[in-house]
């Protein structure tokens, strides 16, 4: 064990000092990362940080709390994130997301301040609050620029629980106001029934003002652009860094240090148990590395650790096992380069490290089963949304045996060359 | 003296190209003696020792090394031996201490006795100054004394050195064949090959001369150049430009001249007594069209026993 601990971490260590090997492993995947978040509007035009996003608001409501969430969003507190225009005419606001000049438009209907507080509630009024309809404010977001439509939507919906919090607090005042009119104890059970369960609906079905989203875009316009890609382009890359892994086997052949390994008193055994152990460090030194740095530079959200230190180890094993199957049927180093660059796009491109995969057709979806990348790229999309170690049994699961079947071809095959 | 490397009809044919490199030799080396596998290019140096090291399944034959079997016993023979290979065999990125770490970890050591070791040899190689920087900033002569130095690592009882001298400056050999030396006086056995005549007469107790896969002569210098008999050489050192082939053609003609054979720019005559025949072997040479620039009578040496016996110079 300690040779084979000996001969990982030369290879790690060999590794991390080849200049180019270091542009291949963290540079590239981490700058295509941040080029994949500018493509998609991920920084909403800014660089640091969402700034100056255009929004445009037409408020049909005359009553107060559609005037209160117009001066909300151009408060002084918001100017530097938001650059809000105001305009009375739908077609006009939402024309302008079209035209990529705002990055959403919030349209509030005429008739919100009614729903949030019925008139007459406050004289004690209740029966506003019986027939009220869920009211709508739309929001008609801009999927090109998704997290700026998304900071656009998280201000409203803030204004929109503070709405609803008053509103309770009003259900809590006319509480009051029938106590001290000293109603009848029958009535005022039956009003508080009828309260209560106004409330539980009310919890219930979320809110009573809802904000949509642009009809099928909606979710699609909430995407994580940056926490897709991230994981995204550590995946395709760990492929290129085991095929690499693999190819040092061949390259420590032609260079004479393996066969000199074996005048050592160390079996073959040692020996590519060694490799195997150098590539699946490297890997995982570089998949801890991209994942600590767009954690901590880009604020990417992974997951619960756990279940991402998990998925990370499988990944990492299922990718080792590739670059050593690559490496045990290539002749030369040439061919193992070759074969590698070529499985690491295809499996890239399978899997959706470029496409989103849903969007490609299933015969792909289902080759791109073979691929650590899509089972990679499953779980933590699941681990991203939420996810627990159970969401991301299959994948593991799936990974790891990936991981021993391609290691078993690799050694049949490394068995007959040394046969030779 | 017992004998730590046997050797019995040791053969290998490479699969590939059908090549019989190595056709059954068989010798025997005594612990602590310095032996010498002497051939040109092709012989089948490389081939022997990496047959003996275990790189290579031998095709036929057997060898023991401290008594062990090198096909049943392979990593009882490795822990015996140390090999300092004809290709350097390092890594560019990492210093020559961390070669020598690795590579002694490899051979079993650790601790405070290897960094204690790993000084000692890099004193002994020279490169306690550059100990720290990276083996791809080295140059060629510093490479091979670090790829000696890692095969003398852990103290072998037995070393086997492929050429080691190769394609190095005059200084650096120099370092190399005093190092040798002092290994072999401290007690470590030597199985040294080369195809320079001079080194292996200078290391050597016993030499084996090699050729085409066979090993065509093997004792003591003085049993080998007593196979030529009596016989001297005269080397002519011919102007550039002079065809050494023509003029060895013509010197072959001279009565007495018992064999001729060119090398660049040189003539080397084996006759019985050089004295007599030096006279007409530079008439001859002359008529032919040469113009000698200086002669040497030689005392039979390993060259001239390599021409006695192949009809050909070692360096060709
Ligand atoms: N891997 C191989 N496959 C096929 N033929 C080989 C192989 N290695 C060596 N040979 C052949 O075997 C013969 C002996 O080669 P070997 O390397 O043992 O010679 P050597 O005496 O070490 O020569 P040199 O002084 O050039 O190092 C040569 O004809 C060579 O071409
Ligand atoms: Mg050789």
């Amino acid at each position: 064990m300690r040779k084979i601990l000996n001969i990982a971490w030369k290879d790690l260590i060999s590794a991390f000092r080849e200049p180019g090997v270091v542009i291949m492993m963290l540079v590239t995947p981490f700058a295509l990362t941040l080029v994949m978040g500018f493509a998609f509007g991920a920084f909403g035009g800014g660089n640091a940080g969402p700034a100056g996003i255009p929004m445009t608001i037409v408020n049909h409501d005359a009553g107060e709390f559609g005037q209160r969430l117009v001066r909300m969003l151009e408060a002084d507190g918001l100017a530097d994130l938001l650059v809000v225009t105001v305009l009375s005419d739908d077609a006009a606001a939402r024309a302008a997301v079209d035209a990529d000049q705002s990055a959403a438009a919030v349209i509030v209907p005429a008739d919100f301040s009614e729903a949030v507080v019925p008139a007459g509630l406050s004289q004690g009024d209740t029966s506003g609050l019986q027939g009220a309809q869920p009211v709508t404010i739309e929001l008609y977001a801009n999927p090109t620029r998704p997290v700026s439509a998304g900071v656009v939507r998280t201000v409203a919906e803030r204004f929109i629980d503070v709405a609803s919090a008053q509103r309770s607090a009003g259900l809590v005042v006319v509480g009051q106001i029938v106590g001290n009119r000293l109603a009848d104890p029958q009535a005022m059970a039956q009003q508080g029934a009828a309260i209560g369960h106004r409330v539980g609906d009310q919890v219930a079905s979320t809110s009573l003002v809802r904000v949509v989203g642009e009809s099928d875009a909606a979710g699609q316009s909430n995407f994580d652009w940056l926490g897709y890609m991230a994981p995204s382009m550590a995946i395709l890359f760990l492929m290129f860094t085991v095929s690499a892994g693999g190819r040092t086997i061949l390259l420590e052949r032609d260079l004479g240090t393996l066969p000199r390994m074996l005048t050592t008193p160390t079996g073959a055994a040692q020996v590519l148990g060694g490799k195997v152990l150098g590539t699946y460090l490297t890997g995982l030194a570089q998949m801890i590395i991209l994942f600590v740095a767009s954690t901590l530079l880009l604020g990417v959200h992974w997951g619960a650790p756990a279940p991402v230190a998990a998925l990370l180890l499988s990944l990492v094993a299922a990718g080792t096992g590739w670059g050593m199957l690559i490496a045990a049927y290539s002749k030369t180093t040439g061919q193992a380069n070759a074969v590698g660059t070529a499985l690491s796009l295809t499996f890239g491109a399978l899997a959706g490290n470029f496409v989103v995969r849903d969007l490609l057709p299933d015969v792909l979806k289902k080759a791109s089963l073979i691929t650590p990348n899509a089972w990679g790229l499953d779980g933590f999309k699941a681990l991203a949304a939420g996810g627990t170690l159970a969401d991301v049994a299959l994948p593991i699961a799936a990974l790891w045996g990936m991981a021993a079947i391609t290691f078993a071809l690799a050694v049949v095959a490394f068995r007959r060359q040394a046969a030779q | 003296m017992s004998a730590i490397v046997q050797v019995q009809q040791l053969a290998k044919r490479y699969m590939p190209g059908d090549v019989l490199a190595v056709k059954g030799v068989s010798f025997e080396i005594q612990e602590g003696e310095i032996f010498s596998l002497l051939g040109p290019n092709g012989a089948g140096k490389t081939t022997t020792i990496s047959m003996l090291s275990g790189l290579l399944a031998p095709t036929g034959g057997e060898a023991a090394i401290g008594g062990r079997s090198i096909l049943r016993e392979p990593l009882a023979v490795k822990s015996i031996i140390g090999v300092v290979p004809q290709e350097i065999a390092l890594y560019d990125a990492l210093s020559a201490r961390e070669n020598l770490l690795f590579w002694g970890r490899m051979h079993g050591m650790s601790g405070k006795p290897l960094q204690a070791r790993v000084d000692e040899v890099l004193e002994q190689i020279g490169l306690r100054d550059r100990a720290g920087d990276r083996i791809r900033t080295y140059s060629g002569g510093m490479k091979r004394r670090v790829n000696i130095g890692v095969g003398l690592l852990h103290r072998p009882r037995l070393v086997f050195m492929d050429e080691p001298t190769v394609g190095i400056d005059p200084q650096s050999r120099r370092n190399i064949l005093d190092m040798v030396k002092e290994l072999n006086r401290q007690g470590m056995t030597v199985l040294y090959t080369t195809h320079y005549m001079e080194e292996a007469q200078e290391l050597s107790d016993r030499v084996g001369i090699m050729d085409h896969g066979e090993l065509i002569a093997l004792g003591t210098q003085r049993e080998l150049t007593q196979m030529v008999g009596e016989h001297e050489a005269l080397r002519l050192h011919l102007n550039e430009g002079d065809s050494a082939d023509k003029v060895a053609e013509a010197v072959a003609t001279v009565p007495g001249v018992l064999q001729a054979s060119a090398t660049d720019h040189q003539v080397v005559a084996t006759v019985a007594e050089a004295d007599e025949m030096l006279a007409a072997v530079i008439t001859r040479a002359s008529e032919a069209g040469a113009r000698i620039r200086t002669v040497d009578i030689e005392e039979p040496n390993l060259e001239t026993v390599f021409l006695h016996l192949t009809g050909r110079a070692l360096r060709d």
